[in-house]
């Protein structure tokens, strides 16, 4: 009897464990879109009836966007191996090794790094939406829109830091330049 | 015989004919070969080319060369060193050096900001895509609506 007891009290622990686990998994794996709009049956019925233009707007835009990251992409590479990195290497080599400018340097290799990433993260999900099925699934296929922007607005958020930086490293540069005065630094 | 001789000749004559008209089905064959090589190889040349101006001209070469991974042919390297400026890693750092490293920085600046609002929101904006504003909700109607009015209250 005290044995059957003793392995009821078992048998609902370990149910009560697994309960709990299965519990937590669960709210790690299902997306909780709680902040996500619900549409009225205007906005889902434009979403159903436009689907075919809207999925050729996309890809459209999958391609500017690729277009404006090789371009982007270039820039910065060159911005770093012609100007930043020369400049950086050039002061330690008159023994006038820049605090700021090294600083900023490493920022901008990290931000770089951030903004390839970024766009990996957008892309993949704007590819995730071109293939959602739009005229079937609005509703979905606009909370997939909604984390399309916030990627997106992350990635330009990104674009706005790396341009900041080289605004700064240009700052600090002119005001060496302004130093310097004229006279020969080496 | 006559008629064995006929028989006799006739064979060696036939086997001589026949042979010339292998070696020329053998020729004709080659040649049909040949062309056969040629032309196919044409079509594919052709095929590909069209592919690839295809893939060039609809933009789709730049998701690939928008991939993270991606590092540029040699020849656009080359071209890209002709024609930008390099800030060098030794000499003295005077004035009218700092001075001239200024002006490439705000010329390639330039060409970043060239690109007017990268990745901005509005291509993915509800107006873009034709989706209607969401109706604002009717106000609820106020108690005081929903009660009869009461002259003694």
């Amino acid at each position: 009897m005290v044995y059957n007891i003793c392995m009821l009290r078992k048998a609902t622990l370990l149910s009560a464990i697994t309960a709990t686990v299965a519990f937590v998994l669960l709210l790690g794996v299902v997306p909780v879109s709680a902040d996500s709009t619900i549409l009225d049956n205007d906005q889902i019925g434009a979403i159903s009836q436009n689907c075919a233009t809207i999925k050729q707007s996309l890809r459209a835009l999958q391609r500017t966007d690729a277009r404006t990251r090789s371009y982007l992409g270039s820039a910065y590479e060159r911005m770093l191996s012609d100007f930043i990195t020369p400049m950086d290497l050039r002061l330690i080599n008159v023994n006038q090794p820049n605090a700021t400018l090294t600083t900023i340097h490493s920022d901008i290799i990290e931000a770089r790094q951030q903004f390839v990433h970024d766009y990996t993260v957008y892309s993949q999900k704007l590819e995730e939406l071109i293939t959602h099925d739009c005229q079937n699934d609005p509703q979905n296929f606009y909370h997939t829109l909604e984390d399309t922007r916030a990627k997106r607005a992350t990635l330009e958020k990104s674009t706005e830091n790396i341009r900041r930086l080289l605004a700064d490293h240009l700052a600090v540069v002119k005001k060496l330049e302004q130093n310097t005065g004229g006279a020969n630094a080496n | 015989m006559p008629t064995n001789e006929k028989l006799v000749a006739n064979p060696d004559t036939k086997s001589a004919t026949d042979e010339l008209d292998e070696k020329q089905k053998e020729r004709r064959g080659s040649r049909n070969l040949t062309i056969l090589g040629i032309v196919s190889t044409g079509i594919a040349i052709l095929t590909t080319a069209v592919s690839l101006i295809i893939y060039h001209n609809s933009g789709d070469i730049y998701l690939d060369r928008s991939r993270p991974g991606y590092l540029p042919d040699k020849s656009e390297v080359q071209v890209q060193a002709e024609s930008s400026y390099e800030f060098s890693v030794t000499g003295p750092l005077t004035k009218e050096v700092l001075d001239e490293y200024i002006k490439h920085f705000e010329e390639e600046l330039n060409v970043i900001d060239d690109l007017e609002k990268p990745f901005s929101e509005e291509p993915l904006s509800d107006k873009s895509f034709g989706i209607p504003e969401p109706k604002a909700e009717e106000p609820a109607e106020s108690p005081a609506e929903e009660q009869p009015y009461y002259w003694w209250y």
